[in-house]
């Protein structure tokens, strides 16, 4: 339960963007998440979840072409956040040390469609403190990376982009934690019963 | 058209100790091609003074809003999708380019190399299961960036240049 934009107290529902799709195991990870976000009191979308039945229809692709497929795919995930209220995102280095960029995208649109946004990373601590790679101090005082790109110094984990976002040291559980714990003071403080973790 | 569209300059060049030239240099082909370029390094009028008196997190909000804005303004949004500290674009620009994309903007993104990514990876790759995976387990999208950008956004392999100037073709300007 979540008190929504419109004041309604009702089943939050949270777009699980991530790059656990790419994975073997992303079966077991669908179910595990959905397990999760159950306990909470939060209705997951997982991306490679089946669309449901509503006003939210999928791209077909024309023909089996990459680019076909793509838009294909990308309607799929953009529905997902348009039926969505929050977005919840794993946004951990991949492939090198910054987020994947699908996830990232994603962020963007959900904010821009007004979800309330959280994300998890392994090691939330600043930027500068907890880049992987080789880092040099300049006579400007700015740190920079092997390549001469200054290393954000803003006291965040993350790029700026992602100032709106409350970001959750751990994995999903321990974002579920936060965010139900930050839903039930909104329940609580408007005289409604919290939800109790099952 | 009578108004110049407006382009918003994404990419990681904020990053650069040259980043103001970088910035002039696609304002200025913006100019020179009918269009009027906005870069988050050097601002415009539609942005507001950044007060760092409240802290370095207060001060990021403040940068971050103002390129909101930068993006509500513009008509065109052309990104620097070459890959960033690894083999991923920068994470702003993405979340830029999906922010652009709620707001129903036209987006370009460039990169030196269109061939898909399982090509262009320098690395350990593998093909069991009739998908490339990294050594991690990940698999590859089939597509030269991840899925998320090219379902939309037009891609062009060259430079800033190279995307501005198919903008203005397919805008007919």
């Amino acid at each position: 339960m979540f008190i929504d934009k419109n004041g309604v107290v009702r089943m939050p529902k949270a777009y699980l963007a991530g790059t656990e799709i790419f994975y073997p195991e992303s079966e077991e990870t669908q179910k595990k998440y959905h397990n999760l976000c159950d306990r909470y009191g939060i209705v997951g979308y997982y991306p490679a979840d089946d669309a449901p039945e509503d006003e939210f229809k999928d791209y077909v692709a024309k023909d089996n072409s990459v680019h076909e497929m793509e838009k294909q795919f990308f309607s799929h995930d953009l529905n997902h956040i348009l039926r969505t209220d929050i977005i919840i995102a794993n946004l951990n280095d991949y492939r090198g040390n910054e987020p994947d960029s699908g996830t990232a995208v994603e962020c963007g649109i959900a904010w821009g469609k007004g979800h309330r946004c959280f994300a998890f990373i392994d090691d939330a601590r600043p930027m500068k403190e907890r880049f992987k790679g080789v880092t040099k101090l300049g006579d400007d005082g700015v740190l920079y990376d092997k390549n001469g790109a200054h290393i954000e110094d803003f006291d965040m984990p993350l790029n700026l982009m992602f100032s709106d976002f409350t970001i959750f040291e751990g994995g999903l559980e321990e974002a579920l934690k936060g965010i139900r714990k930050i839903f039930n003071d909104e329940l609580i403080s408007a005289g409604y019963q919290p939800f109790e973790i099952r | 058209m009578n108004k110049k569209p407006i382009v918003y300059i994404a990419g990681f060049e904020c990053f650069m100790k040259n980043k103001e030239e970088l910035a002039k240099k696609s304002i200025d082909l913006c100019e020179k091609l009918g269009f009027v370029g906005i870069s988050p390094v050097i601002g415009s009028t539609f942005g507001k003074e950044i007060d760092f008196s409240k802290g370095k997190k207060e001060a990021a909000k403040q940068i971050f809003l103002n390129n909101i804005n930068y993006i509500d303004k513009c008509d065109i949004v052309i990104a620097n999708i070459n890959n960033f500290r690894g083999w991923e674009p920068d994470g702003g620009t993405s979340f830029e380019i999906g922010y652009a994309y709620s707001q129903g903007k036209r987006i370009y993104g460039f990169m030196n190399d269109i061939r898909p990514c399982y090509e262009k990876y320098i690395g350990s790759i593998n093909n069991t299961d009739g998908m490339w995976r990294d050594d991690n387990g990940a698999f590859f999208e089939n597509g030269c960036c991840n899925l998320m950008i090219s379902g939309h956004a037009i891609i062009v392999e060259g430079t800033f240049e190279d995307a501005l100037k198919k903008a203005k073709e397919d805008l007919d300007i």
